[in-house]
């Protein structure tokens, strides 16, 4: 019924099949106009009878092309790919009859009648009508949904192999009837035909896929099985990886080929390729070399080597599977040579090179732990001008990035600019890129205002002391005594000169016209020559040789030599004041010899205190802590004899006794214990405060008030309180009351006093702060010295407001950084407090932001 | 103080060169001179804070430019200008100091020696000026000048003869044409 149905409905409506209903055999020739012939007029006998069979022919051509088409047509449905071979084959495959075959044989045909009378309509090619009807269709209507699909999934390589594998199922299905029925009727086997089928059916899939999944699809394939295949990681272990390999090589051979096979290898499979190659070069050196440095390194060696063994032969595997049939003339470039396989091993030495770059900042932070070999690697990457350009630039924004920053201590910075430097010189003897990277290191470190006292520091620091702290530059005291050990260094500073110098080598390329390897170029030289000035740099020498000189006793190899050094940077003149307060050091020694025989200090009763001085030049000398006090007349006495001394030594010269500096040997003997402390000598002064006074009791304990103290010793509050801070933390004194502040001797030391938890906690308190108090520089500090010009700067600032009237803050620092000489050393903060010191004094107004002095 | 920049050259020593004269100087030797007067002069700043006379005291008009000062003088005790103060205003030349500044009270005064533009006559600003002479100096002979005129050669007739006809009168005018300067 629905057959009938279904046949009484198509005989009205044509089936909507591309198979085209033949013409009738049956059907009356009614003859047509020729061509020029006015219709229905009389025909020729000739023309007629061409007529005649050319209606014959045509009925005879479309019956053909009836039983063909119908042969070739495809069933309305997707092609099942993963049914095995046979289902598809019972099911796509049809065989044709012997009708069939002459049908084609008649189609096809190049001498075909039929043909030329269906040229004008789209009848005439079976193949292209085969192409554009069926296989088109079915293929946009079936076949493309479901491989966007897959394509869509992104699951590598799982989805490239399924559409691979689609594609070579669908591929086979459309040519099966060519190739088995189609082709043999054809001249020379219908090899150019198949051919073209089959360039336009790889056209088909290449533009119809969706290029985007494709490529993302394909370079992640790659990536993934190049990798483990060359990278050989695995997730499992090196052991299931080796197992794995051939498999993978296998199956991604295999997906190549088949790839190639349905059209979508090709120049774009191929681009792929080299990319993903370039990049597994890249991820294969990350994963592997980062992070090795150790020296010697075989880094590039090893490199050359698995490029030369792995990395190529894989290329050409793959490239051997990506060949076309039709030889081509890309075919040929796709042949590896030995050429390839040495730019590819350069390739991979500049990779390498890049990654040392990125990693050279570690490397330099690594280099006391042993990371040469990084920088031997690098030796054979920056060879030419942009590669040493790359690395200068890069390097120096990682180094403002990482280091330059106000987070570093002026230590590490330097610490690691010791190293730059001396793997700059490992890098690059003739000092080029080192001179390039170092400038920004050196502008920063300039700007940096403890700089110059950590670099003489460091200078001066005994490297053999372990005890010193950390932010002493140990690296310089080593580096140091190198440089003294090493002897005829100097002999290279002329070696471009040294004719016959056999390892004479040019500077490199970049190197500016002028270039000439500076002789500072050794870590101390580097940053003896950080500043501009050498004035910066005397001067804070200066005070750090004042204060050791002064701290220490007579043992000064160190500052003598590091003095010597100076003196062949800096030539002597700059130095003189240091040379006179060496000498001055080693001069009091003698002197005090000499006067303590001719005044016979020494025999005095042993009660006596003993007396020893350094003789100082001021003038040649920083700013010393001047502050007076009184001390034991014992000592006062002392020094006068000693003064007399030295004035009959030494005729014409006075003798000034700075009170401040100095050390003593206090031995305080109480009931219970003796104290022997070495003390600085206000402390001492304070403690012999509380030596009995002959109208005092002795056995009760002394007891002094603080403003006593004060007006005995006409020492500053802060000294005293100081001082006494320092002997209670010492268990020597306590403070017995708080207002007003009185203190008193600890004769005995009873459990209690030592256990008491308030003496005690107060003791530790007081012990820290006695340590810094101890330690008080004898050299003023360069801030120490602009306070006190802060006094001087006053008086500028009451004439400018009394002349110029009223003034906001910005103007008056900016007419004192003109008017004093030498420049303001404050900046606008500090002179704001001192100047609100001065408003509180009642010596200033402030008001609507202006200063104005008061009358 | 801009309406005094006119009057200043004509305050200023004979056959000294105009500003417009100097200004054709050529250009380095200029600044080594600008150079030199700057430091010269910086020092006389250090030194004046570092004295501070009572009575007088004296500063830099603008952080620009060195070469304008203003200083001020307080009127000496048992004098009709006791508990006054007078500002004037210092120019110098690039030639200082072997030019005298030109000094103006820019505070009116009666006084025989001082117009009423507030031109000074007195002869170290003039004919006797020598590079010996400074800020300081200048400042206290002005500050004397004030208790002990020299009314032989006065600028104002009138106060000459008051000083020693009236003096009642004069302390009179004195404080009448006294105004202190409003402050900037």
């Amino acid at each position: 019924m629905t057959t009938l149905h279904d046949r009484i409905f198509a005989s009205v409506f044509p089936p909507p099949s591309e198979v085209d209903v033949p013409t009738p055999t049956a059907t009356p020739i009614l003859g047509s106009s020729g061509f020029g012939e006015p219709f229905g007029s009389q025909h020729t006998t000739a023309s007629q009878s061409a007529t005649e069979t050319g209606a014959a022919e045509q009925i005879k051509w479309d019956r053909a092309w009836h039983t063909a088409t119908t042969f070739l047509s495809l069933r309305d449905e997707p092609i099942h790919a993963e049914q095995d071979e046979e289902t598809l084959k019972g099911r796509w495959i049809r065989y044709a009859g012997p009708e069939t075959q002459k049908a084609l044989a008649y189609l096809l045909s190049e001498s075909s009648s039929g043909r030329q009378l269906r040229r004008e309509s789209n009848t005439d090619d079976l193949l292209r009508w085969y192409f554009e009807k069926v296989v088109l269709e079915h293929y946009v209507k079936h076949v493309l949904p479901g491989l966007i699909r897959i394509l869509r999934k992104s699951q590598v390589p799982n989805d490239l192999f399924e559409a691979g594998q689609q594609l070579h199922i669908v591929k086979s299905i459309y040519l099966h009837p060519l190739q088995n029925h189609v082709a043999q009727t054809l001249s020379n086997g219908g090899r150019t035909e198949l051919a073209r089928f089959e360039t336009d059916l790889h056209g088909l899939f290449t533009h119809t896929l969706p290029q985007d999944k494709v490529v993302e699809n394909l370079s992640a394939f790659f990536g993934q099985q190049c990798s483990l295949i060359l990278n050989g990681v695995g997730k499992n272990g090196m052991q299931d990886v080796v197992s794995s390999v051939p498999v993978v090589r296998q199956r991604t051979l295999k997906l190549m080929q088949m790839l190639q096979g349905v059209g979508l290898g090709g120049y774009q499979a191929q681009r792929i390729f080299a990319e993903v190659m370039s990049d597994i070069l890249t991820s294969h050196i990350k994963s592997t070399y980062a992070g090795v440095w150790t020296s010697p390194s075989n880094v590039v060696d090893h490199l050359r080597d698995w490029v030369e063994n792995s990395f190529s032969r894989f290329v050409v595997e793959i490239l051997s599977s990506m060949k076309t049939d039709n030889a081509s003339g890309i075919d040929e470039l796709m042949d590896v040579t030995h050429a390839d396989v040495e730019r590819w091993q350069e390739l991979g030495v500049n990779k390498l090179g890049a990654l040392r770059t990125d990693e050279l900042f570690d490397v330099i932070v690594e280099w006391e732990n042993g990371s040469q070999g990084a920088i031997e690697d690098l030796k054979r990457y920056v060879t030419t001008p942009s590669s040493r350009t790359y690395l200068t630039t890069k390097f120096s924004s990682v180094v403002s990035y990482r280091l330059l920053q106000p987070g570093a201590s002026t230590t590490e910075i330097l610490q690691v600019y010791i190293s730059i430097i001396r793997a700059f010189t490992l890098l690059d003897p003739k000092g080029v890129l080192l001179d390039r990277v170092a400038r920004p290191i050196r502008r920063y470190l300039r700007e940096r205002d403890d700089t110059v006292t950590i670099v003489v520091g460091g200078l001066l620091a005994d490297p053999e002391d372990e005890s010193s702290a950390d932010d002493v530059l140990l690296e310089l005291a080593i580096e140091m005594n190198k440089s003294a050990t090493a002897k005829g260094e100097d002999d290279a500073d002329d070696a471009d000169l040294d004719y016959d110098d056999m390892n004479w080598m040019p500077d490199p390329v970049d190197a500016g016209p002028e270039y000439k390897k500076s002789k500072n170029s050794d870590v101390i030289g580097s940053f003896i020559s950080l500043f501009e000035s050498k004035d910066i740099f005397v001067k804070e020498f200066q005070n750090i040789l004042g204060e050791r000189l002064l701290k220490k006793e007579y043992e000064f190899d160190r500052e003598i030599r590091v003095l010597e050094l100076l003196k062949l940077r800096f030539g002597e003149p700059a130095l003189q004041a240091c040379e006179v307060m060496l000498r001055d050091i080693l001069d009091s020694r003698r002197v005090d010899t000499f006067i303590h025989k001719d005044k016979e200090l020494d025999l005095n009763d042993e009660s006596a205190p003993e007396l020893h001085t350094r003789i100082l030049s001021h003038l040649f000398w920083p700013s010393l802590h001047s502050e007076t006090f009184f001390i034991p007349p014992e000592v006062e006495s002392l020094q006068s004899r000693y003064s007399t001394g030295f004035e009959s030594l030494k005729q014409s010269r006075k003798l000034t006794w700075l009170h401040a500096l100095g050390q003593v040997t206090v031995a305080l003997d109480l009931e219970d214990r003796t104290v022997i402390e070495e003390v600085q000598t206000w402390q001492a002064s304070v403690i012999y405060a509380f030596q009995p006074s002959p109208s005092e009791d002795s056995s009760t304990p002394i007891t002094r008030t603080f403003n006593d103290l004060v007006e005995t010793l006409h020492m500053t509050g802060s000294l005293l309180r100081n001082a006494l801070t320092f002997w209670i933390g010492k268990l020597v004194l306590k403070q017995t009351s708080t207002s007003p502040p009185i203190y008193a001797v600890l004769e005995t030391l009873s459990d209690e006093d030592a256990a008491h938890p308030g003496t005690t906690s107060a003791a530790i308190a007081a012990a820290a702060e006695t340590a810094t108090a101890a330690a008080a520089p004898a050299v003023l500090s360069e801030h120490e010295v602009a306070q006190e010009k802060m006094e001087v700067y006053w008086q500028y600032v009451v004439g400018m407001l009394t002349n110029g009237g009223p003034m906001p803050l910005q103007q008056i620092v900016m007419m004192l950084k003109l008017t004093v000489p030498g420049g303001f050393p404050f900046g606008s903060e500090e002179l704001k407090d001192y100047l609100e010191e001065e408003v509180r004094g009642g010596k200033l107004d402030f008001a609507g932001g202006v200063y104005r002095i008061k009358h | 103080m801009a309406d005094f920049t006119m009057e200043d050259t004509q305050n200023s020593a004979p056959g000294q060169p105009s500003v417009h004269e100097v200004s054709k100087l050529s250009s380095t030797s200029r600044r080594q001179d600008t150079q030199s007067v700057t430091k010269r002069l910086q020092t006389e700043l250090m030194q004046l804070m570092l004295s501070s006379t009572p009575g007088i005291s004296a500063f830099p008009s603008s952080p620009e430019n060195l070469l304008n000062w203003t200083a001020t003088i307080a009127g000496p005790s048992e004098t009709p200008y006791a508990s006054l103060t007078f500002k004037l205003s210092f120019q110098f030349p690039s030639s200082y100091p072997y030019a005298p500044p030109t000094v103006l009270f820019k505070t009116p005064i009666f006084h025989p020696n001082v117009d009423f533009s507030g031109r000074i006559c007195l002869d170290i600003l003039k004919d006797k000026w020598s590079a010996v002479y400074n800020v300081q100096s200048v400042l206290l002979s002005l500050q004397s000048l004030l208790g002990e005129p020299n009314n032989a050669s006065p600028l104002n007739g009138q106060a000459a003869e008051l000083w020693d006809s009236d003096p009642t009168e004069f302390k009179r005018l004195v404080l009448a044409r006294h105004q202190d300067l409003d402050e900037e």
